[in-house]
């Protein structure tokens, strides 16, 4: 059940990036991102900016020396999210982009 | 006999180029009916067959329902319209793109996975099992490198030997739940194959409406939706989607070998050292050390010619140009003598600031800086701070701004306000050019030692903080921590100098500005006196409105050294909580002021002699760097002022006076305090927005005032003790009292806090406890 596994870490554990979830689950990191994917066109986890020192977000330009600050965080606890699923699936803006 | 023959494939898997292998110059351009999206086709012969190949888009998903794209090729693979499908799969990201074949193979239409670019595939060292992975696809699986025009005969037959006897592809076990769901309403559909009957029940099931009995169906699916959810307590969706992702790391597994262990390289090797349980720790200090001591030697090179290159050009050349024009003497102090002093002040810096900001950068860009993240975090955990804690360390030490807003990442607001709390310690760039005004005048041989220590310091008060909050008011469990380690890299000088700059530039223009704008303030407001008669100027700062002020409040900083005749300094406290590097503005502008009595007078003035003296500089003092690396650790006499005083060969005349105001040890306590006591406002600011509290900002500016002033305080009542044992014993126990009472009052506070939790915590379990399944959809 590793769709699952995804959701539990990111529920319990907290926010976590791609290179991470892969590690701890055994996943290959291309799995892990569909993975995301899926959960972020049902609503339920989204994209932290970490925060840039410029003081932007990140650009991802490796100047800090952390890598991509993108990290994935769950939103379903808020309640919105989990009760109001999208009906149909929207694919309106890519996930894969948000991905990139 | 006619086949038609669809390409699909993510976008950049090379679809056009197998494309064009295929069709040659056979290829007619349209749009697909009733989109602009372009529509390509081709035709090729093989034997007696004549094949139509159609390039569908891009896409890396069919479950459609929005994109314009993946509808299209949703469709047309759902329609049924090509007797094959080719799955083109860019090797090189295998993992990736499998989610997209596992959505074909479930189609049930024959197909053929082409594993493109195996080249590139084989250089990363990525071996491909094809066997296997047709096997477990249940079709062929064939290996192409479609940039060589030789590979052409071997797809075509390929192609022809899977249109002549097609297999129907292996499609993702459901759970058994999903699966008798998915039978159960294949019955219920009309027309199409089996297959056919399979897919669209399970995307009907899925929750996709564009099936056109959809309607019809609606109440059966939204009962099995819910029987399943019910047995379940996950959504048809989840479960679906689920057992792709299954099937796709199933192919990712039996399709690709995995290599034995591979040799360790160097990269390991290093980190084999580098990242080392006992060893970690420790080379991350030496290398933050070894960061500030190279640093602020190889400034002092440049430190003293920038000196006398900006006294030249920026103080005694505007001073000589206003006399000679005949300007009153109080334009001329504060064009010259003031703000050009300030000019003079910060552009000496840039040689220090500017090597440390390179060799940041170096550690960052090598991959080093993230490691040394890594082994203090591991350390820190095992002290019991929670996890993502010097994540934002890094960047605390450009600004403490930014590095409050990288808290975010963290999902538990107890480590988050834990993270917050312990940025305002992380000495900043502007905290770094206080300290170099000082190294260079107190500590010329040994500056790096002394910045190192305070920044050591600001990490030490910062773990401190988070300890005690952690056992005190925000009790609670570490939560587990990863870093992703990037890979060594040698940085390129392009990348290296572009990122200096840019902190070079922001150092220069922003912490120049402040410091110019609040050395004129400064000097206007200590030039006028408030009396019963009202403003008028005076000559005498002590005298003016702001002299007053800093004489009230300075003997409260009597304990950590400052003497009264250095109001100045009181009030450079008082005015850096604006911004920190206001602190070196204000005492520029203050000490100027002092010295108005006395103008300097610019007639004489002869810029081209000292922009010669200035070049002079540079061999000496790289003589003396070269002396000093033997005795590197250069301890002179410690509170000596003198001796001090004429250590420092710079010409500017703050300096000059920071040498006569204070001692070292008296400069030490003044910067403990300046690296300690206050966020500055943009971090008080950034502070509220982010724990939204009032309450946790107050806490921020009041704990950094009383660390600021206990710990000052007790540096220089030590470093006396000699002189009078007994105060120095009496500061230390008070200190150490008041230290005590603060923990016991924060434990009471904990405990209440504990309480307060307790009655919230159960309205979150109850809205995230609603299964999934009973949320409509």
């Amino acid at each position: 059940m590793s769709l699952f596994s995804v959701r539990e870490h990111l529920k319990m554990r907290g926010p976590s990036t791609v290179p991470a979830l892969a590690a701890r689950l055994h996943l290959a990191p291309g799995v892990v991102e569909g993975m995301l994917e899926h959960w972020i066109r049902r609503g339920l986890v989204e994209v932290v900016d970490g925060g840039c020192h410029t003081g932007g977000p990140c650009k991802s330009c490796g100047a800090c020396g952390l890598g991509r600050l993108q990290w994935y965080r769950w939103r379903g606890r808020d309640g919105t999210a989990e009760q109001t699923p999208p009906a149909a699936i929207p694919i309106g803006r890519r996930a894969a982009g948000e991905l990139r | 006999m006619h086949r038609t023959v669809a390409l699909i494939g993510n976008p950049n898997c090379g679809k056009t180029t197998v494309f064009n292998l295929l069709t040659g110059a056979h290829q007619s351009v349209g749009n697909w009916p009733g989109v602009t999206v372009e529509r390509k086709s081709g035709s090729l012969r093989a034997g007696d067959t004549e094949i139509t190949i159609v390039d569908l888009p891009g896409v890396y998903s069919l479950r459609g329902g929005g994109a314009v794209d993946e509808a299209i090729a949703r469709d047309y693979v759902l329609g049924g319209k090509a007797d094959l499908l080719l799955n083109i799969v860019d090797t090189s990201n295998l993992e990736r793109q499998l989610g997209l074949t596992v959505e074909v193979l479930e189609r049930g239409t024959p197909t053929v996975i082409v594993l493109n670019m195996m080249d590139e595939a084989l250089r990363l060292g990525r071996n491909v099992d094809c066997e296997r992975l047709s096997v477990t696809a249940g079709c062929v699986a064939l290996p192409l490198v479609a940039t060589r025009p030789g590979e052409r005969a071997n797809l075509v037959s390929v192609l022809r030997e899977a249109i002549h006897s097609p297999v129907t592809p292996v499609s993702p076990p459901y759970p058994e739940e999903v699966e008798t769901r998915v039978n159960a309403l294949s019955g219920y559909l009309t027309d199409g194959s089996p297959e056919e009957k399979r897919t669209r029940a399970a995307r009907l099931i899925e929750g996709a409406t564009e099936d056109s009995q959809a309607e019809d169906l609606a109440p059966i699916v939204q009962s099995m939706r819910r029987t399943i959810a019910e047995a379940t307590g996950e959504s048809a969706e989840d479960l679906i989607a689920d057992a792709r992702f299954q099937f796709a790391q199933r192919l990712v597994e039996r399709g690709l070998r995995q290599p034995g262990a591979p040799a360790p390289t160097w990269s390991d090797r290093i980190d084999g050292l580098v990242l080392n349980r006992y060893l970690g720790v420790p080379i991350f200090f030496a290398i933050l050390y070894l960061l500030f001591v190279v640093s602020f030697s190889g400034g002092n090179i440049f430190l003293d010619f920038i000196d006398g290159m900006s006294h030249a050009l920026f103080v005694s050349l505007p001073g000589w140009v206003l006399q000679s024009l005949h300007a009153p003497g109080w334009i001329v102090q504060l064009v010259a003598t003031a703000a050009g002093g300030a000019v003079q002040l910060v552009l000496p810096f840039m040689a220090p600031v500017g090597f440390t900001f390179l060799f940041l950068t170096l550690l960052e860009e090598s991959g080093y800086m993230a490691r040394g993240t890594f082994v203090m975090e591991r350390f820190l955990r095992r002290i019991g701070l929670p996890g993502k804690t010097l994540v934002p360390m890094v960047v605390g030490f450009g600004c403490n701004v930014p590095a409050v807003m990288a808290a975010r990442g963290i999902e538990s607001p107890r480590d988050r306000l834990l993270v917050t709390m312990m940025q305002p310690f992380m000495s900043c760039s502007a905290r770094l050019v206080i300290y170099m005004a000082f190294a260079a005048v107190f500590f010329r041989s040994y500056g790096g030692q002394v910045v190192f220590g305070l920044y050591v310091l600001g990490i030490l008060v910062a773990v401190l903080t988070a300890l005690l909050l952690g056992k005190t008011v925000l009790r609670g469990n570490p939560r587990p921590f990863m870093i992703d380690l990037p890979p060594y890299r040698v940085p390129t000088a392009r990348a290296l100098a572009i990122s200096v700059w840019q902190r070079l530039r922001i150092y220069l223009w922003r912490v120049g500005r402040v410091i110019a704008t609040a050395t004129v303030v400064i000097y206007l407001l200590s030039s006028f006196a408030i009396t019963a008669g009202g403003v008028r100027p005076t000559t005498d700062p002590g005298a003016s409105l702001l002299g007053t002020i800093g004489k009230a409040i300075t003997p409260a900083f009597h304990p950590m050294g400052i003497r009264d005749d250095n109001w100045p300094a009181t009030v450079g406290l008082l005015t850096g909580a604006v911004a920190k590097e206001v602190v070196i503005g204000t005492l520029n502008g203050a000490y100027s002021a002092s010295q108005a009595a006395e103008a300097p007078d610019y007639v004489d003035a002869d810029v081209p002699h000292e922009m010669l003296d200035a070049l002079s500089t540079i061999p000496s003092n790289a003589t003396a760097l070269a002396r000093n690396l033997t005795d590197p650790l250069g301890l002179g006499n410690l509170s000596d002022a003198s001796r001090a005083a004429a250590y420092s060969g710079a010409n500017e005349s703050t300096l000059h006076a920071l040498a006569s105001h204070f001692t070292p040890l008296s400069a030490i306590a003044y910067l403990i305090f300046v690296l300690l006591y206050i966020p500055c406002v943009s971090t008080m600011g950034a502070i509220r927005r982010e724990t939204g509290s009032w309450r946790w900002t107050a806490y921020a500016i009041i704990w950094g005032i009383a660390a600021a002033y206990g710990l000052a305080t007790v540096w220089f009542q030590l470093a006396h003790v000699t002189e009078h044992p007994a105060a120095t014993a009496a500061w230390i126990v008070g200190i150490g009292a008041v230290f005590f009472a603060t923990v016991r009052i924060m434990q009471y506070m904990g405990d209440r806090e504990e309480v307060r939790m307790q009655r919230v915590a159960p309205a979150t379990i109850r809205t995230a406890s609603v299964p999934d399944g009973r949320r409509g959809g």
